[in-house]
């Protein structure tokens, strides 16, 4: 290198890494506005509070009916009807063997709550 | 360090034949053509770049705002509002037209009772125009579509469903308008309200038709004449397995339950 | 005299910090977009607490058994007895307990009764703090269970299931 002047190659060569750096941090800053639906959305949209309710709800008529037929069809018509009209989500409850049907167009959830026939044991939650 | 140096200041003595104006055209030369490298090809790629977060983040936006619509259909909630900024292009309502439009037929005859549109639903839209025309990005029935050169694509579907067990078929219909025309870019507080809309002869905005034991075939006709969101229907429509198309219509089979709602979201202010 | 030495470097030193500067901008400008990234996250965390509040209260209380056969919730009560101002004041106090300093953040809302009689689906205001007025709320549900043996006028006299709603907002 003839006359040049070899000082400061530290200088040019931290600016060098610095602007690699910067660059780098920019790709990641640039990638990050690219998620679609955020957490609190995601949360938003899981009806899992319309899932426990309806599960401690069947328990209830469950516990309460259990011996008396016309009266849980009764009552879980009224669940199905005003289920679909107000929370657009389809409820299907059969007695008997107590499986829950939920369905709301993107969560779709269907347990046997307690099957009377079936001697395994079922704890309340 | 004193031998090093006296062995660069001899090297330096050697310095016959260079010339320093030379040297420096070099230099600034290879300046010169950096920067209009960068002018040239550097700066449009730059905005380029930018026009492309501005669309991707509308699309997130649009995403957001559908939330919002969520909550005002599925969990009835009156109003919902939310502050965004829209750059790049412009925020405006669509009102409903029968240019984009929706029939359901059963036995022949129409399900829906609209009189003034033929029984037809109008959708109307909230849509962001980009500055180059293309792509428009819309909340579109519940869903958030986007067309671009060529065609359309669903970025989020609206929230229709076949629940096979109980072989019922749920159909949300939302319209969009709003009082005025509305067109903003900028900050924009996009103010939302939902009121029912009358679908059936008693002028409830809920239809419900229970054809148990038996079943029945539901026909549903979408009419996009400009195209727009055409084919983002189409392969939403196509990716359903319990959707089946016959000409022009969408039929789902074996239906012993149709439950439809419809809404009507106005848009307050931008 | 003013010193002149080193003006070359001072040149290139605000020469190079325009660069920099420029380029930050540029590239911030490009990427970040103000966006309402996380405002529902808001409306999730006020869901969860009504939410919370409405189970607390469908908890079955022993000292309310009155020879049913089961224990009765307070919503159960509340409902059965029509007793909409029972129920806000509850609601509120839970409320308040759970956010913490009394009168810090105030919680207001509308809670509405829906129940089936025949075909039909009703529903009327059960109790509600002040009207709407286009404030950011959420919704939140809970299903009771009613005996027949209630004193509520607007509902029929059996045993049924009905849906509470509540419109819950801040301020």
């Amino acid at each position: 290198m003839a006359w040049l002047n070899d000082e400061g190659q530290w200088i040019i060569l931290m600016g060098f890494i610095i602007s690699v750096g910067i660059f780098f941090l920019a790709l990641l800053v640039n990638q990050s506005i690219l998620v679609g639906q955020t957490t609190a959305e995601a949360v938003l949209d899981f009806p899992k509070s319309d899932i426990q309710d309806l599960r401690n709800e069947v328990w209830v008529i469950y516990s309460r009916y259990n011996n008396t037929p016309s009266e849980q069809d009764k009552v879980i018509r009224d669940i199905e009807v005003i289920s679909l009209i107000k929370k657009n989500a389809v409820v299907n409850i059969t007695p008997g063997m107590w499986r829950v049907h939920y369905f709301n167009g993107i969560t779709n959830y269907t347990e046997v709550i307690y099957d009377a026939n079936n001697t395994f044991f079922y704890f309340y939650y | 360090m004193s031998g090093d140096m006296s062995i660069r200041n001899l090297k330096l003595k050697n310095t016959s034949a260079v010339s320093e104006t030379i040297g420096y055209v070099i230099i600034f030369g290879i300046m010169m053509s950096g920067i209009a490298l960068v002018t040239l090809f550097g700066y449009p790629a730059l905005l380029n770049q930018q026009q492309e977060a501005n669309i991707r983040n509308m699309e997130r936006n649009m995403i957001v705002l559908q939330s919002d619509v969520n909550a005002l259909v599925y969990k009835s909630v009156p109003y919902k509002e939310t502050t965004m900024q829209v750059s790049g292009g412009v925020l405006s309502v669509e009102s409903p037209h029968d240019d984009k439009s929706l029939s359901i037929q059963v036995d022949g005859a129409d399900v829906l009772n609209i009189p003034a549109t033929a029984n037809r639903f109008q959708f109307g839209s909230l849509s962001f125009k980009s500055d180059q025309g293309l792509p428009i990005i819309s909340l579109f029935n519940g869903a958030v579509v986007k067309r671009d050169i060529g065609g359309s694509v669903m970025l989020s579907e609206p929230r229709w469903f076949f629940d096979d067990p109980t072989k019922t078929l749920v159909i949300t219909l939302i319209q969009i308008d709003s009082p005025p025309n509305l067109v903003k870019s900028g900050i924009c507080t996009i103010q939302m309200e939902i009121e029912p809309l009358a679908i059936d002869i008693a002028g409830t905005n809920t239809i419900i038709e229970n054809y148990a034991p038996g079943v029945k075939t539901v026909y549903i006709n979408y009419r996009d004449v400009q195209s727009d969101y055409f084919r983002a229907f189409e392969n939403y429509f196509e990716s359903k397995p319990y959707m089946e198309k016959e000409g022009a219509d969408w039929k789902i089979n074996n239906v012993q339950k149709l439950v439809i709602k419809a809404y009507k979201i106005t848009v307050l202010g931008l | 005299m003013v010193n002149t030495e080193g003006q070359l470097y001072t040149i290139e030193g605000i020469a190079a910090s325009v660069l920099v500067m420029t380029t930050i901008y540029l590239v911030l400008s490009t990427t970040t977009i103000l966006t309402p990234g996380e405002t529902h996250v808001y409306d999730m965390q006020l869901e969860q607490l009504g939410n919370d509040i409405l189970a607390v209260m469908d908890l079955n209380q022993t000292w309310v058994d009155n020879g049913y056969g089961y224990a009765k919730s307070p919503l159960q009560c509340y409902i059965e007895k029509d007793d909409g101002p029972g129920f806000g004041h509850r609601f509120l106090t839970l409320g308040k307990q759970t956010i913490g300093e009394e009168n810090v953040a105030e919680i207001n809302f509308i809670a509405i009764v829906t129940y089936r009689s025949g075909a039909n689906i009703n529903t009327y205001i059960f109790n509600s703090t002040r009207d709407y007025s286009r404030e950011r709320a959420v919704k939140v549900t809970r299903w009771v269970n009613v005996n027949d043996n209630h004193s509520n006028s607007h509902l029929d006299n059996r045993n049924q299931t009905v849906l509470l709603e509540v419109l819950l907002w801040r301020g």
